[in-house]
């Protein structure tokens, strides 16, 4: 197992490597003066071609592009990916404060979507074709359709029209106020797992009809076991394997996918200052963060591995 | 598997209890509760579609300043209205701002996104009265006088006025702040620079004494001084780092207590102010909800007391919907936006190089489904300045002009022949350029959707503003749809900025030597009357001969704030009043 982690960090490394080329092309590919976007703006009527010029040597924009990647690079490697091109503050300033607010994010909606999604996906298959099975398609189907920040709009419009109340403005961190913490993450979370767990209720229903209808299932039956027994201890573990692999997959997407839900809750998360910064086209910052985003799907892809491991020890990693 | 369940029975346990607490949590109001107070009048709904009226506040407790009159202007009264409310201390006014600012330094940035949110920390030489927009009083200048033949003001400053870090304001201060724009060195920007085009130099005579020179007179002069764009900044920190993007250092009513980003500016009450007995609030915090509605509902459950002024602030369904549930609760203000929205076609490509054709897409616009499409009919329409500043052409000469009649078939008509005349019988294929955005790409795609009439077919390239901003000032489309917020509502920024041929934002490629000496002309000139004549001239002669611009609509602002907000009245355009020096909350 140690020889298949090392070699699943190893071949990381390639993959973060392709990655960090790809995300420095595309950045220099899409179209808009970065020299441009940093002094002007909707002032570049005030800008002259002198100045860009000067900035552009600045910022060593005007060195050839294998030169700016290796810099980029070898700071990277570091943990000193720069400074961003339009505050001037150090971008591990800009990960560390956004990050952890996305990370909590993420992490509350997938408690979320799973607390929704288990039990609805397990009763989904217990009571197939009945009333009950319907009615949780139909939720699951909901969640899918509507856009996630359309439902976010939709709970805030909930809370101030019925409640006449709106989670407090200002993110505080969980260590600093707890309590305010939670009222402001906690709705977020709601609309955000509501939408990841249709995919997972609809995966695991399917996986839970399959197994079923298996032998050992039968023969748990026979031996007289109680439904919940057989449902959670036999079947629902041998379901569970594609569930933690869409589980995964989620967490990956919404790290750098989330900003939807963060500007409709005013949460400075980390993918609004990506697309702040693509809007802006502050290189190093979208650089950075795209890496990072990377970074963990790699070490989710593997968690998610090991995951499978220790659910079935059937596999086996060599 | 059964520890999986039990952890996740255990979670849903922690997850439930988490709700009941947020839901049991109790509803911080972020001011203090209204005190039962005399009812106030409802404010009035304004008609969708009639022309929207700025809603009128009490006359304020004091004035902020005592005010020097300059040539040919009269003093503000300074006498308190019988049975005015005396204003309290305490408080922090918290303001639902649209967009985190690029950075602080004002004189860099050309966006009110930066100006409200750093604006309460700084004061100028000059303001406008925060409660009678039209009128220029003073600030850090306690006074100027003008020579006879205005091409010279001295300001004297006030003495014993303090940084926010403690440093002396001096001349000094003043002569970097207005160097840096007028005249900026490499790696500074300066947007509003053609705005001080005709300084030639300031100086400082003493320490508390500045003289700026003109080199011809210029109307405009003191007004571009007085913007909110043009606060002081301690030449301390400018020598020291360059640029103020990473500092607020002011002189202002506020102060920085905290800047976190992406998130709120917080300002607190400065000490020091040199206003005695002001600020009266404790502080001002600017909250960056990017999401109107959540800035909507922000406002509704009072986690915010106010919008920001201009576009903004509510839409037209927004205010109406206040208006109507919660009248009592929350007052809302239409006002003078000074922004404007705009079609730019460039002269100096085809088929644009033909009057004609420029003609054409001017008689084809109907402004007033413009205002109810675009503005849900909030907004007004006329031509290049405002209506209701000077040089504005009066509703009733608009009314008649080519491309302003209604019903839009006789313009329509004439629109279709020119186009025959200059040989496009079956119109022509354009790609026009739009900005991007949930405020601005409708402009573009309407302005196409009002081409079609006339046989013109538009393609809309609808670019973010980095993209957006090369391509217009690189004049790279033929045709283009956007609209800009101004800085005063006066003909050297709306005639000089978009028609002089040396204007920072003529993307037209319009070059007329007439129209040039004219725009010069109306600049030199002192008298009000006669200034606005020429004003009007221009416009006059370019809607008859020229017409490299054909104009949709000036914006109006929407704003609201709950009623125990007091002693505020919205700015005219977005630069100004921003300070809260006199704005107070009841208790």
């Amino acid at each position: 197992m140690q020889r298949y982690i090392i070699r699943r960090l190893l071949l990381a490394i390639p993959v973060l490597l392709g990655v960090s080329i790809t995300i420095f092309v595309i950045m220099r590919v899409i179209p808009g003066d970065v020299a441009l976007a940093i002094l002007g703006g909707e002032a570049a009527s005030g800008v002259s071609q002198e100045q860009l010029n000067d900035l552009r040597t600045q910022l060593g924009l005007n060195k050839p592009l294998y030169e700016q990647y290796g810099q980029w690079m070898w700071d990277f490697v570091q943990f000193n990916p720069g400074k961003s091109l339009q505050s001037g503050r150090p971008v591990m300033d800009h990960v560390k404060n956004t990050f952890p607010v996305t990370l909590e994010l993420v992490i509350l909606s997938i408690a979320v979507s799973l607390l929704i999604a288990l039990p609805i996906g397990v009763l989904s298959a217990m009571r197939q074709d009945t009333w009950v099975d319907y009615v949780f398609r139909v939720v699951s189907i909901g969640g899918l359709a509507m856009p996630v920040f359309w439902t976010g709009t939709l709970i805030i419009m909930v809370l101030v029209g019925t409640f006449g109340w709106l989670p407090p403005l200002g993110y505080m961190g969980f260590f600093e106020n707890p309590v305010v913490n939670i009222q402001q993450v906690i709705w977020p979370s709601l609309a955000m797992g509501y939408y990841l767990s249709a995919a997972v209720s609809r995966m695991t229903r399917s996986q839970m009809l399959e197994v079923l209808r298996q032998d050992y299932i039968r023969t748990a039956w026979s031996k007289g076991l109680r439904e919940r027994v057989i449902m959670y201890r036999h079947a629902l573990k041998n379901a569970i394997l594609p569930v933690v692999t869409v589980t995964g997959i989620q967490f990956g997407v919404l790290i750098g996918g989330a900003v939807l839900v963060e500007i409709v809750f005013v949460l400075p998360g980390m993918g609004t200052e990506l697309v702040q910064a693509i809007l802006r086209r502050d290189y190093p910052i979208v650089q950075t963060i795209v890496m990072l985003i990377a970074a963990i799907y790699v070490l989710v892809n593997l968690g998610v591995d090991l995951l499978y491991a220790w659910l079935d020890p059937r596999i086996r990693y060599t | 598997m059964g520890s999986i369940l039990r952890y996740s029975r255990l979670l849903g346990v922690v997850m439930a209890t988490a709700m009941v607490l947020a839901a049991c949590a109790p509803a911080a109001a972020p001011a203090p509760a209204p005190a039962p107070a005399a009812p106030a009048a409802p404010a009035a709904p304004a008609a969708p579609t009639a022309t929207p009226r700025p809603q009128v506040l009490p006359t304020p407790v004091a004035p902020l300043v005592n005010p020097t009159p300059t040539p040919g202007r009269a003093a503000a009264p300074t006498a308190t209205p019988a049975g005015a409310t005396q204003a309290q201390y305490g408080g922090v006014l918290t303001v639902g701002h649209f967009v985190a600012p690029p950075h602080m330094d004002i004189h860099q940035v050309n966006t009110a996104g930066a100006l409200w949110a750093i604006g309460p920390a700084y004061s100028g030489l000059l303001q406008y009265n925060p409660h009678k927009n039209s009128e220029v009083i003073t600030d850090l200048a306690e006074r100027w006088e003008g020579s006879s033949d205005a091409k010279t003001f001295t300001f004297f400053l006030r003495k014993g006025v303090k940084w926010h870090d403690g440093k002396p304001f001096t001349a000094d201060d003043v002569v970097v702040s207005i160097n840096r724009q007028a005249f900026p060195d490499k790696g500074t920007v300066s947007p509003r620079q053609s705005l001080l085009n005709n300084l030639t130099k300031i100086e400082k005579v003493d320490d508390f004494t500045v003289r700026m020179t003109l080199k011809d007179p210029q109307a405009s002069f003191i007004p571009v001084i007085a913007n909110g764009y043009n606060p002081v900044m301690p030449k301390h920190v400018i020598d020291a780092k360059g640029d103020m993007k990473n500092d607020i250092i002011g002189t202002g009513p506020f102060k920085l207590k905290r800047y976190q980003t992406g998130v709120a500016v917080e300002l607190e009450k400065n000490p020091d102010y040199y206003v005695k007995g002001r600020p009266y609030l404790d502080g001002v915090t600017h909250y960056i909800i990017a999401d109107w509605n959540t800035r909507f509902a922000a406002l509704k459950a009072k986690r915010i007391l106010m919008t920001n002024p201009g576009t903004p602030g509510l839409t037209t369904d927004m205010r109406v919907a206040l208006e109507k549930e919660m009248p009592d609760k929350i007052k809302t203000w239409v006002h003078v936006h000074l922004g404007n929205i705009i079609t730019v076609m460039n002269v100096t490509m085809k088929p644009f190089d033909d009057f004609r054709v420029r003609k054409a897409v001017n008689l084809a616009l109907d402004r007033k489904a413009a205002i109810d499409v675009l503005q849900q009919g909030a907004g007004l329409y006329g031509y290049m300045m405002p209506p209701g500043t000077l040089g504005a052409l009066s509703q009733e000469e608009i009314d008649k002009s080519p491309g302003y009649r209604y019903p839009k078939d006789q313009d329509v008509a004439e629109a279709k022949k020119l186009l025959a005349e200059a040989g496009y019988p079956n119109g022509f294929d354009v790609k026009l350029l739009n900005r991007a955005g949930a405020t601005f790409a409708p402009r573009g795609i309407f302005q196409a959707d009002q081409l079609k009439k006339i046989g013109i077919r538009a393609t809309v390239d609808t670019k973010e503003d980095t993209s957006f901003y090369a391509d217009l000032f690189g004049k790279k489309y033929p045709i283009i749809t956007y609209g800009e917020g101004e800085t005063i509502g006066d003909p050297d920024v709306y005639l000089y900025q978009y028609l002089h041929s040396k204007g920072s934002k003529n993307t037209s490629g319009f070059a007329n030597a007439e129209i040039d000496k004219l725009i010069e002309l109306q600049s030199r000139t002192l008298d009000a009357k006669e200034r606005d004549k020429i004003a009007q001239d221009i416009q006059r002669k370019v809607m008859t001969d020229h017409l490299p611009i054909a104009h949709i609509l000036h914006l109006v602002g929407q704003m609201g704030a709950w009623r125990e907000v007091r002693n505020y009245d919205p700015p005219i355009g977005l630069t100004n009043n921003l300070q809260f020096a006199d704005t107070w909350i009841a208790k």
